[in-house]
């Protein structure tokens, strides 16, 4: 059921067996798998139904260092389904390795195997819509591995991305929450604070239009995404004066994202045909999900040379001088003016846009620009086909560090009173140095092919090592045994509270190399298995 | 003692005739073992045309070690030197490219301007530039 929290009266009691904050991918999930239960489920959503100004501004912050092509405004998104609604789709576990190695610098890694979450890898895929759980490449090409730059090996393998549609969760289930009886949604219902006591855990609430509302819950789940979590439980330790989840000083600390950018180029031998990485293959589906193909080191070399894990897409690249493009553009009109021509003489209608032309313009365009025509459809009989040259674009895992890390700012307010987030984040430098390495290997395995070289993307070029970032804000909670290694035990539940949760990639102890959203599922469905046996027991 | 002209001329005649026999003989030993060293290692060339900008990564790869240890690292190389003694450039290639496809297998390979080049490739292009 849908409730708009703006409302001063004529609204259900706010007392629940579970609070939900946030209804993006992870907040639906687990009021979804929940229902059957029959709880009573509040889902707070700071927006409504589509987007709106004033909510996103509540998005607002600051970042010191990455800023370039970055903003905390509009990286998230505030209204139903969450940031889900410009998620790029892309989806796939993280890998073993992920799971059994500790990042360094005295952190801890993840506290259980990858195993732990194979079945809810499973089911994460129905929330997600990509079909079967299938990532081995090999298989997904029914063994016709011809497509493959390099044959899988003890140090490089070819691996699978599968696309979402990408799933808007809020288009995609709105109707099953709307209809739910134990589901309610408070639309525009803002948590300030989250609290935690023997009388139960609390949220407080707040409207942009001034109504507050303290919600009761047996267990309140945080699943608002890295920031704003943080930010909700940096806030509510300052204003009670607690440290939940920061006995070990760790909370808001070791924000990670996946760097992306340039790291090289592969130079062919010889020209290389139609293989399965080009973005424009279409012909790679499983069950009607398109597949992505990328390369990445083999976690046994990885592991070997305690490099980062990543994965390169191979985008093919083309130096085309202008002279040649402007012969592809003239060569193009021409070509289009002669089926003008011929529209015209056989009496058919041609569509106007911007001046209306006559016969002679298009005849006379054709035959100014037939020497393109011609020199292009030259170039296309004699050329080799393939490409010579393809862009390696990495997408790495970034470590923990203590040095990146949402803090609250401490004279920027939003329009609630919140104290607006502060994000100090820079791409380490024995990162990026990792990065580089990792190029370097790849160039000896090219080499070693025989089948080109690698170029690496120049360093000191910005564009490229300056790095973009993928939007996909991670840590800041990490998930630890201890209280003084992490923020959330291995169950997300907040140290120090009796039943606060965390739904989020906030709780990644190290990020690995694959888009977060199917993990971020995939624990969510281990977190309502964790909550459906605490309610009932 | 009263210095003689002829004395005077001698002595300057002998600093300068040293001098000069010092430095040609210094130049003459150090181009034969250049050259020597050029005509032992001319049948690598045959590579050339396989590596992707030879002469950007030869400069800059002799710029970085210097010509003494260029000549070190081709002694050092007994796979290159059997190599040139390969009569028939065709198989010498082949086996100069089996060569380079080794270093880069046993990760011997360096960064020279942004190219991940195989030691042997340097040391090819480097010769081939200096």
């Amino acid at each position: 059921m849908f409730f708009d929290g703006r409302q001063q009266s004529g609204l259900p009691e706010t007392d629940y067996d579970l609070i939900i904050v946030g209804a993006g991918p992870a907040g639906i999930t687990l009021a979804l798998e929940l229902e059957s239960l029959g709880l009573r489920i509040a889902l707070l959503e700071s927006g409504g139904q589509e987007y709106d100004d004033d909510a996103q501004r509540l998005n607002e912050g600051r970042i010191e260092g990455n800023d370039d092509e970055y903003d905390l405004q509009f990286s998230r998104l505030r209204w139903l389904g969450g940031t889900s609604n410009h998620w790029g789709g892309h989806c796939a576990p993280l890998d073993s390795i992920d799971f059994e190695r500790s990042p360094g610098g005295g952190l801890s890694g993840w506290p259980f195997g990858r195993t732990e979450l194979e079945p809810y890898y499973k089911k994460a895929h129905d929330y997600c819509e990509l079909g079967a759980y299938r990532y081995n490449a090999a298989e997904l090409v029914y063994g016709d591995t011809s497509g493959f730059l390099l044959h899988d090996n003890d140090k490089v393998e070819t691996t699978v991305i599968r696309q979402s549609p990408p799933t808007r969760f809020g288009e995609k289930y709105s109707d099953r929450l709307e209809q739910s009886a134990n589901i309610h949604v408070w639309f525009w219902t803002n948590v300030i604070t989250v609290r935690s006591d023997d009388s139960g855990e609390w949220a407080e609430t707040r409207t942009l239009n001034g109504v507050n509302r303290r919600f009761k819950g047996k267990a309140v789940v945080l699943a608002a995404g890295a920031i704003e979590n943080t930010r909700i439980v940096l806030f509510s330790n300052q204003q009670g004066g607690t440290r939940l989840g920061d006995e070990g000083g760790l909370l808001g600390k070791c924000y990670m994202d996946h760097p992306s950018a340039g790291a090289g180029f592969i130079h062919f031998n010889r020209p290389v045909g139609d293989l399965v990485y080009w973005s424009d293959s279409s012909a790679h589906a499983d069950e009607g999900v398109p597949l992505h193909f990328v390369l990445r080191l083999t976690e046994a070399e990885i592991a070997k040379r305690n490099l980062l894990n990543f994965q390169y897409y191979l985008v093919p690249f083309a130096d085309v001088p202008q002279k040649v493009r402007d012969r592809w553009r003239a060569a193009k009109t021409g070509v289009t003016s002669l089926k003008n021509v011929a529209k015209r003489l056989l009496g058919r209608d041609i569509p106007v846009i911007g001046t209306p032309r006559t016969f002679s313009d298009d005849y006379c365009d054709f035959i100014a620009n037939a020497d393109a025509i011609a020199a292009v459809q030259a170039e296309r009989i004699f050329a080799q086909p393939g490409h010579k040259r393809v862009l390696l674009r990495f997408e790495s895992e970034e470590r923990p560090h203590r040095t990146n890390f949402v803090a609250l700012d401490p004279s920027e307010r939003d329009a609630l009173g919140m104290p607006r987030p502060v994000l100090h984040w820079a791409t380490a430098e024995d990162d990026l140095a990792a990065i580089r390495e990792t190029v370097q290997v790849f160039g000896n395995i090219v080499g070693a092919a025989g089948i080109g070289r690698v170029q690496l993307e120049d360093h000191d070029d910005d564009p490229y090592w300056g790095t973009t970032t993928a939007w996909h804000q991670l840590g800041c909670m990490r998930m630890a045994e201890s209280p003084t290694s992490g923020v959330v035990d291995a169950n997300c539940r907040l140290h120090g509270s009796n039943a606060i949760y965390v739904a989020s990639g906030a709780v990644f102890p190290t990020s690995g190399r694959a888009n977060p959203t199917l993990t971020i599922v995939a624990l969510t469905l281990r977190l309502a298995d964790h909550l459906s046996e605490r309610m009932q027991g | 003692m009263k210095l003689r002209r002829r004395h005077l001329l001698l002595t300057g005649g002998a600093t300068v005739g040293l001098g000069v026999l010092g430095y040609g003989g210094s130049v003459a030993v150090c181009s034969t073992s250049k050259t020597v060293t050029a005509k032992m290692i001319r049948p690598l060339f045959v590579a050339i045309g396989d590596i992707l900008e030879p002469e950007i990564i030869g400069r800059a790869w002799l710029s970085r070690i210097g010509t003494r240890a260029l000549h070190t690292r081709i002694h050092q190389r007994t796979d290159l030197l059997a190599a040139t003694l390969i009569p028939d450039p065709a198989q010498r290639r082949a086996e100069l490219s089996d060569v380079i496809r080794r270093d880069f297998a046993r990760d011997e390979t360096e960064v020279v301007e942004n190219w991940v080049v195989s030691e042997a490739e340097a040391i090819i292009a480097g010769a081939w530039v200096s």
